[in-house]
């Protein structure tokens, strides 16, 4: 590499090349690989020699094809939903629309990042997440945003529902965490142009609904042994106007990203 | 890196053809001697290189369905699945019949498949095109599973899942399993208060008899990478990689179904080592 080729060479005794024929050989941009000034960039992929087949590991700067970052946490985080989400009241079937404002990002599962050009983006991340739920319909949504948006066509959310139960006819509820957690090992693949980006998960929940503001079995303390167990009116300790959603947790948390450089 | 000598043409000194033509040549020589181990580290950039970087995806078709990739397809829509696992791997016999014991993931709009059609690929870096091997991420979302005519599964144990796993094919009509693809996840539920054997009168009993849990809404994750050791021909045109699911484990019933929903499916072919 590369293959330059100079006109007017080799000089021969006896005849005498002008100014203009040496001036070519050290310099003249109109003839591919006929002058030193292939060196001005020329010395590249295409004008490479046919012998060079390979382009070794450390012969690339860093960044040039790939480019990643992670970020993660381990304290717990507790969000309680009638403050947190006071506003929410969602279904079983995400939908598009809800404004962000309303999702609360999670620290240690959210990444801002420069990518150094176009190319394919992989993200992917590991949370676990729970908590006191007592509604089969009333999830808790961990989503993934890109650039402060989601798409629940990018099928990337996952939610946990009611997590306490009451297993047999006495006793007292059970936290089936060990059932009902998620652990949630995602990943979404995106095109992204150059430039600065953000992405992560964000959490929502209904923190609308409670239970009613009157004695009835409804919701029971969980921590009330009582057994066998039993209704208000037999000294059970109902929960009145208690959220259905009373606190959700997430625990450990990664966040991680890897950029291929590539054309759409 | 070789080092270009040019000794300078001294004031007085007459010069002729043959001392312009060594000191030119030299130079010429030099340049033309740069070989690959000629640069030095850390030369190139993105400035001087291909924009196709590692990826090795000139077949990999381009998808036009929004919210896709080249290299990846979405599901986020509710599906279902009845075709039975029946053996670790596949019950196929390859090359001549396909697995038939596991159905591709889809939706009816987007399917988790990357074909190639006519422009096959064959793995290994000593094959034209180039591909050492492929990252492959799956995840996919078990929502539930029932027995009979589409009610929920009321049986509490652990009785039935679904598996997942990584096919190939070589015609487009039968397609193999990599083993090493192959994942399952338990249908785990809890029963409610709502069901008869409990007293409803007793504490917790709830506003309605459906506070069942018989969503299993666990997510099922595959990391892998398919190198042409995993193929059991090295050199094989493959026309197409694509996601699959089956009904898992011994439960009775004459219409075993497994319900899955949000799925992500990312094919990525890498250039690497020789």
């Amino acid at each position: 590499m590369p293959n330059i080729n100079l006109p007017n060479f080799p000089y021969v005794d006896g005849a005498t090349p002008n100014g203009e024929q040496l001036t070519e050989q050290l310099y003249d941009p109109t003839a591919v690989n006929g002058s030193y000034e292939t060196m001005n960039g020329g010395l590249d992929s295409v004008n490479a020699d046919v012998a060079w087949t390979k382009i070794q590991q450390n012969q690339i700067q860093e960044e040039t094809f790939t480019s990643a970052k992670a970020t993660a946490g381990t304290a717990n985080l507790d969000y309680f939903p009638e403050q947190w989400f006071g506003n929410i009241a969602v279904g079983l079937t995400p939908t598009n629309g809800t404004p962000a404002k309303f999702f609360q990002p999670v620290p240690g599962a959210n990444s801002t990042f420069y990518l150094p050009w176009d190319g394919y983006v992989i993200f992917t991340w590991s949370v676990v997440w729970g908590g006191e739920q007592w509604d089969t319909n009333l999830p808790a949504y961990m989503l993934l945003f890109i650039d402060d948006q989601y798409d629940v066509a990018n099928a990337s959310q996952r939610f946990t529902t009611r997590s306490l139960f009451l297993p047999s006819s006495t006793g007292p509820y059970n936290h089936w965490a060990e059932l009902k957690n998620r652990h949630w090992n995602g990943h979404f693949t995106k095109y992204l142009t150059k430039g600065w980006h953000t992405a992560g998960l964000n959490l929502l929940t209904n923190g609308q609904a409670k239970t009613p503001n009157v004695p009835s079995n409804y919701v029971q303390n969980p921590s009330d042994l009582g057994i066998p167990a039993q209704p208000s009116t037999a000294g059970g300790v109902p929960l009145l106007n208690r959220p259905k959603n009373r606190q959700i947790r997430v625990f450990v948390r990664s966040f991680k990203h890897i950029a291929f450089r590539g054309i759409e | 890196m070789p080092e270009i000598q040019y000794p300078y043409l001294e004031e007085g000194t007459t010069f002729d053809a043959s001392s312009l033509n060594t000191r030119l040549q030299t130079v010429t020589d030099g340049l033309n001697g740069l070989t690959e181990v000629s640069v030095q580290r850390g030369a190139f950039s993105d400035q001087h290189l291909s924009n196709q970087g590692l990826l090795a995806g000139e077949d990999f078709p381009a998808s036009g369905v929004a919210g896709t990739t080249r290299y990846s397809r979405n599901i986020s829509g509710n599906h279902s699945y009845t075709v039975k696992y029946t053996t670790w791997g596949g019950n196929g016999t390859y090359p001549l019949v396909g697995d038939t014991d596991r159905n591709l993931i889809t939706d009816g709009v987007v399917s988790l498949e990357i074909n190639f059609g006519a422009s096959t690929i064959q793995l290994g870096m000593g094959n034209t095109d180039k591909i050492a091997g492929l990252l492959v991420l799956l995840n996919v979302h078990l929502l539930r599973t029932s027995l009979v005519n589409e009610e929920q599964q009321t049986d509490f144990g652990a009785t039935q899942g679904a598996m997942t796993c990584i096919q190939y094919t070589t015609d487009n009509v039968n397609w193999f399993t990599l083993r090493k693809t192959e994942r399952f996840q338990w249908n785990r539920t809890v029963r409610g208060e709502g069901q008869v054997a409990i007293n409803p009168s007793q504490r917790g009993k709830m506003t309605s008899d459906d506070q069942d849990d018989v969503y299993c809404n666990q997510d099922i994750s595959t990391r892998t990478i398919i190198l042409p050791s995993d193929l059991p021909d090295p050199n094989l045109a493959i026309r197409g990689i694509r996601a699959a699911t089956a009904v898992f484990g011994a439960a009775t019933g004459s219409a075993q179904t497994i319900y899955l929903r949000e799925s992500n499916f990312t094919v990525i072919p890498l250039h690497a080592g020789s």
